[in-house]
């Protein structure tokens, strides 16, 4: 609920304003999504309410032989004495446990609420149709003064149970996740089960769904979606997700957008919609793509292919580079890399990293971007293990097409308090293979668009030549890859610039 | 169906709805003292009108038309009408309304070890707004907080509530 607290809370409290109350229709009007949260909502707190009223210290004798007929410790007996002349008909069927408690308490909790408010005419009707709905529900037993209700026994089955909240995923993982509260569920937690009907709209960071038929969704900030009574199916409202059919029972699993139906046929794909069109790509096997107009058109979409639909289009059209860039597995998201020495990782990237706009006592390393596809041959200035200390020696590595990898970021832009010129040292060991380094900047410059993110300024933008590792001072700056690509070693300084070197790692371990 | 089968069925689903039929009139005039008049209303208009009934028809949708024409006749007749959503927004919480009422029973399991959870102001806030039906500025006076400190307090004790009472409904299943 976006609505202003207080102004749904003055609602809930009976003490709201007229300008609020329309305020709160103008928000139940926005989004039918809205009025489904305030019902939920409503309701929960009527049971809070009832509830808390029942165990109060206010019990009526009733509410007495109530809880002891619950513990079984004898038969509930409804008398309709005082209040009807002309009883209905007896009923063939028994009476349930339940249906006496639950009209016991619909009883209850009319006479304890208007304690408060007066008992009036009305409410002794209501009370009289509960009675009346009692012995209905009672069927035989004598049908004079009272009616006795037999002894069932113990059902500790829920009241209902074709319950409304139907799990059909869990919340299997989550990276610097950051979500909208929802006033029905609450904010989703780690292992949380996850019902048909729950919207979530992911903020920040990055989350993985679990389907009940273990298909995979990998949802990345800003994303909504719906969850809906089918336990392989989910709405995507808005943003971006990866599917993952790795199983047979997922096998199927579709992903319904405003302007295109994606079902997948046992593959991996990714599936990016906004107000203007969705598009999707598959990554693995075969897709088939279809439009949800009446006049529904159809298309296999294979690995490595990319297609779209525009709003009020039909038309599933193929488009040779999407501007989709997917992060494809959470692992490397979930695995930060193991630090020692100067070194902190800070799970945001600020959005200026420009010569004296970050200054720290420490090396940084930030998360850049997972799962970039290497299209073509990516020029770089290390691809193999060893000691590198000397600008020139860096040149010219290239890395080869194919590889998908997750980018980091590594920032120091020492304090000037501290003292230019001091050494930092550290070692990053990575759960993956490091397939390349970038450490000039001018390479940093050039693979910025690709390789970094299009919020953030670097160094190199604006200084290249000031940004990577320093060729005057090679005595005093070290890189080393380690022989099993796994770790690196720091040992850099800054002067009048800054370090910044772009750290390329397989997305997924290597064969 | 006899007459009897039918005020059966009725007597049933009055059962299992009571409390969303409730939600909703709480819902349309925002007032729970004249929430629960319009609900005994309702109620003996379901008691008279049961023949009425078609069973092919979901009870809520049956039971909430005659809940509409009920909050309509009080906006009416209430000099604070303006408070009174409209017949659009009536409808539109009608149409919100879920297919299955809520799991009452385990909810109030649940409940009852969320509520023994919480600090004691807080439990004492719910009790000073549910049981004895204060507003929110007596409850801030008998707290010592100001009344946007009992308004923020509500919001987040029953925030805390639901979260608790779905994890504990989620770790039954």
């Amino acid at each position: 609920m976006n609505t202003p607290i207080h102004q749904l809370e003055a609602y809930f409290a009976d003490e709201a304003t007229e300008d609020q109350v329309r305020a709160i229709e103008a928000w139940l009007h926005a989004d039918p999504a809205n009025a489904r949260a305030l019902v939920q909502e409503l309701h929960f707190r009527e049971l809070v309410g009832q509830h808390l009223r029942e165990r109060s210290d206010h019990t009526s004798l009733a509410l007495v032989e109530l809880a002891r007929f619950e513990a079984g410790a004898l038969p509930v007996v409804v008398s309709s004495e005082t209040c009807f002349d002309d009883q209905p008909p007896a009923h063939d069927k028994p009476l349930s446990r339940q249906a006496v408690l639950d009209a016991g308490r619909y009883v209850l909790s009319h006479a304890m609420h208007n304690r408060a408010v007066q008992w009036s005419l009305a409410a002794a009707a209501a009370l009289a149709l509960a009675l009346t709905l009692a012995i209905v529900f009672a069927g035989s037993g004598d049908q004079t003064a009272s009616t006795r209700v037999a002894q069932t026994p113990r059902d500790n089955r829920p009241l209902n149970p074709r319950s409304p909240a139907v799990p059909v995923a869990t919340l299997t993982a989550q990276h610097d996740a950051q979500w909208e509260h929802d006033f029905d569920f609450g904010t989703p937690e780690l292992r949380d089960t996850l019902y048909a009907g729950q919207r979530l709209t992911l903020r920040t960071g990055h989350a993985q769904l679990t389907t009940h038929r273990d298909a995979t969704l990998l949802l990345e900030a800003p994303c909504t979606v719906e969850l809906i009574d089918n336990p392989n199916a989910i709405r995507l409202i808005s943003g971006k997700l990866v599917g993952n059919v790795a199983s047979e029972s997922a096998k199927g699993l579709l992903i319904r957008t405003p302007h295109m139906d994606v079902t997948d046929l046992g593959t991996r794909f990714g599936v990016a919609c906004d107000a203007d069109a969705t598009r999707l790509r598959v990554f693995e096997g075969e897709v088939l793509a279809s439009t949800p107009g009446s006049d529904q058109v159809q298309r296999a979409v294979k690995a490595s292919e990319s297609v779209r639909v525009r709003a009020n289009s039909d038309a599933i059209q193929p488009i040779d580079d999407a501007p989709d860039r997917f992060v494809t597995t959470l692992a490397a998201l979930a695995d930060r890399p193991a630090l020692t020495g100067d070194i902190r990782y800070e799970p945001s990237i600020p959005s200026d990293l420009r010569i004296g706009a970050y200054e720290h006592n420490h090396i940084l390393l930030f998360t850049e971007q997972i799962g970039v596809s290497l299209k073509d041959p990516l020029p770089v200035n290390i691809t193999q293990p060893g000691t590198y200390a000397d600008q020139p020696l860096l040149d010219p590595a290239l890395l080869e097409a194919g590889p998908t990898v997750d980018t980091y970021l590594i920032h120091l832009d020492t304090l000037n308090v501290e003292g230019a010129g001091r050494v930092k040292s550290a070692t990053i060991r990575f759960e993956r293979p490091i397939l390349g380094l970038i450490t000039s900047g001018e390479r940093m410059a050039r693979t910025n668009p690709m390789l970094g993110l299009a919020s953030v300024r670097y160094g190199s933008e604006t200084a290249a030549n000031y940004t990577g590792l320093d060729k005057t001072n090679a005595n005093r700056e070290s890189v080393t890859l380690s022989d099993d690509r796994l770790t690196l070693t720091l040992n850099i300084s800054t002067g009048q610039g800054i370090d910044q070197f772009r750290v390329l790692v397989a997305n997924e371990p290597l064969n | 169906m006899d007459s009897s089968d039918r005020r059966a069925v009725v007597a049933q689903e009055w059962q299992r709805w009571q409390i969303s039929i409730r939600a909703y009139l709480v819902a349309a005039v925002h007032n729970h003292h004249d929430a629960e008049d319009l609900l005994s209303q309702v109620a003996v208009a379901v008691a008279q009108d049961f023949e009425k009934y078609d069973p092919q028809t979901p009870f809520i949708r049956w039971a909430l038309a005659i809940a509409r024409h009920r909050v309509l006749n009080y906006r009416r007749k209430q000099a604070t009408s303006k408070l009174v959503f409209s017949a659009d927004t009536l409808e539109l919480l009608e149409s919100a309304m879920p297919e299955e009422p809520p799991a009452e029973s385990a909810t109030r399991a649940a409940l009852d070890d969320c509520l023994d959870k919480l600090q004691d102001r807080s439990r004492q806030a719910l009790t000073l707004r549910y049981e004895q039906d204060l507003k929110t500025a007596e409850i801030a006076s008998r707290l010592n907080m100001t009344p946007t400190a009992v308004t923020t307090l509500m919001h987040r004790l029953h925030q805390s509530l639901a979260k608790c009472v779905k994890k504990a409904l989620a770790s039954e299943r």
